[in-house]
């Protein structure tokens, strides 16, 4: 069977690339031309304000204001609290759902696809906007930040685990169905035992997600470190800035050592 | 002591592939019985018709005068062990939960939820265990044991089944010689000490010779041979049931 030249891949018998990867490249570079006038994408901007941008971080040069560190440490609790409740709620809704979402332990076509759809409705909007939601149903505070979390993430989360219930072994489901199994033990002896490394990652990547987004629910008024954030950057409260800079920055770093050790560990 | 029944059974996958050809084939209860065969030949398709992992596309398969439905096969599966070429343990669980999974379909999905076996089934792992000769390895992962030692792990789930019949697709095709032969031996005093029929698939013709009680020759999905071993030893008869370029595996070692 003749190979038609653009879909020849690389390396090619003549050591050049094919002709299908540089129309590829063509094709991207024009693609990129078009577009980054209607985002306003122009390299000049960056170097023009360089000068702003390092006025601004001068500012941050200043004496921090220590007698804040108590509100701080407050709202970096509620932030984290923020966080893991709402992996913990994600987590609890997203076992199920995954379960229903994979094609390989649906019961039926029709649950897969329905799941499979909530799934992706759930994740379609980012988090500030259900927060939004949330927080003009239920008023201001921690409460509608951690619904808004959870509903997102579950619909990434459920997806994650879908993912890792498709691809198991199926050796070891046909094992344990020809025992007679039913589909539940089918699904809990068989699939999840394999899925459970994943799982562990997908959470702990959740959590650092959901810890993350907690810091700016707060710009919306649902609740943790955002309120505080970005009432300093409008106020100019440089020293207080400085401080939730910083906290923010050490919390996601001791966060991330912390999951690294724990997936070392489980895996 | 329990028969299994091929009537009229075919086997056309998606891909338009005829694994089997019209089949008719009664297994003998409580006999030891062997389908020989090259790769492809459509041995495990048959096999996996018994507990209903794969349908025929025509006809049907009766256990026990029971004809397989999707309906009462669970309960079929129940009864009937199957032992795989790769195992096909759970390998992140330890030996004990894999052999106590043989219980599954005597267990209520809330007892399956939280692992909660009976004493009984308890006893009954520690019986397989002893007579698979595993106990020294109970609480191991699955995945750290070598393949002979699983292949007995995943016969101590079979036997925990309390099965009537045992099905064996290529039970020792992952194992080296030595270890086959100890595997067939185990496979081969369950059958005859309890009675159980086994129905194996194998390549290894010296194995099938040695074990058999009747062996049934397979080709491009249709039985070419079916009698007693004694008779396969016509030269003739076995480059029908293999290809000319086959012939390593006709090594009677």
């Amino acid at each position: 069977m003749k190979i038609l030249l653009w879909a020849r891949r690389w390396p090619t018998e003549n050591g050049w690339p094919s002709l299908g990867i540089i129309l590829f490249i063509l094709f991207a570079a024009i693609i990129l031309l078009v577009t980054a006038p209607l985002v306003e994408f122009n390299p000049i901007t960056i170097i023009k304000s360089t000068g702003n941008f390092f006025s601004f971080l001068s500012n941050l040069l200043t004496i921090p204001q220590w007698s804040y560190l108590p509100t701080l440490s407050q709202k970096m609790l509620e932030t984290l609290a923020m966080g893991f409740l709402s992996t913990v709620f994600s987590f609890c809704f997203s076992l199920p759902l995954g379960i229903l979402a994979a094609k390989n332990s649906s019961p039926l076509p029709i649950v897969f696809h329905l799941t499979k759809n909530l799934l992706s409705f759930m994740r379609a909007l980012p988090e500030i906007v259900w927060a939004l939601l949330f927080v003009s149903a239920l008023g201001l505070g921690p409460f509608p930040g951690i619904l808004a979390l959870t509903f997102v993430t579950t619909g990434f989360m459920g997806k994650f685990f879908a993912e890792s219930i498709e691809v198991v072994d199926v050796g070891m489901v046909e094992g344990v169905q020809a025992t007679g199994a039913n589909w539940l033990q089918k699904v809990h002896f068989s699939m999840l035992p394999q899925a459970i490394p994943d799982f562990i990652g997908t959470t702990l990547y959740i959590l650092d997600n959901n810890i993350r987004s907690a810091t700016v629910l707060g710009f919306v008024g649902a609740g943790g470190i955002g309120y505080e954030l970005i009432s300093s950057i409008r106020l100019f409260n440089y020293d207080r800035l400085i401080l939730i800079v910083l906290a923010i920055y050490l919390m996601v770093t001791i966060l991330d050592y912390l999951s690294t050790q724990l997936r070392s560990y489980i895996i | 002591m329990t028969t299994i029944k091929f009537k009229g059974v075919t086997k056309t996958f998606n891909n338009g592939f005829q694994a089997i050809q019209r089949t008719d084939l009664t297994i003998h209860p409580g006999e030891f019985t062997v389908i020989l065969g090259s790769s492809g030949a459509g041995k495990s398709t048959l096999l996996r018709m018994v507990n209903g992992l794969e349908k025929p596309s025509e006809g049907e398969v009766f256990i026990e005068k029971r004809k397989l439905t999707p309906q009462n096969q669970r309960h079929i599966r129940a009864k009937v062990g199957m032992i795989f070429q790769q195992f096909n343990l759970v390998n992140r669980l330890n030996v004990m939960t894999n052999i106590l999974i043989g219980r599954s379909y005597y267990r209520r999905w809330w007892e399956s939820l939280f692992y909660l076996f009976s004493k009984q089934d308890y006893e009954l792992a520690h019986w397989a265990l002893e007579r698979v000769n595993l106990t020294d390895k109970v609480w191991q992962r699955a995945d750290n044991l070598s393949g002979g030692q699983q292949q007995r792990v995943a016969i101590a789930r079979v036997l925990v089944q309390k099965p009537q019949i045992i099905i064996a697709d290529e039970p020792v095709a992952s194992l080296d010689p030595a270890t086959s032969l100890e595997i067939m031996e185990l496979i081969f005093n369950i059958c005859k000490e309890d009675g159980v029929t086994v129905l194996a698939s194998l390549h290894q013709v010296n194995l099938a010779m040695q074990f058999a009680d009747r062996i049934i020759g397979i080709k491009q999905g249709k039985v070419v041979f079916d009698d007693k071993p004694v008779n396969l030893l016509n030269n003739s008869l076995l480059e029908t049931i293999y290809h000319q370029e086959n012939h390593e595996n006709l090594a009677l070692g």
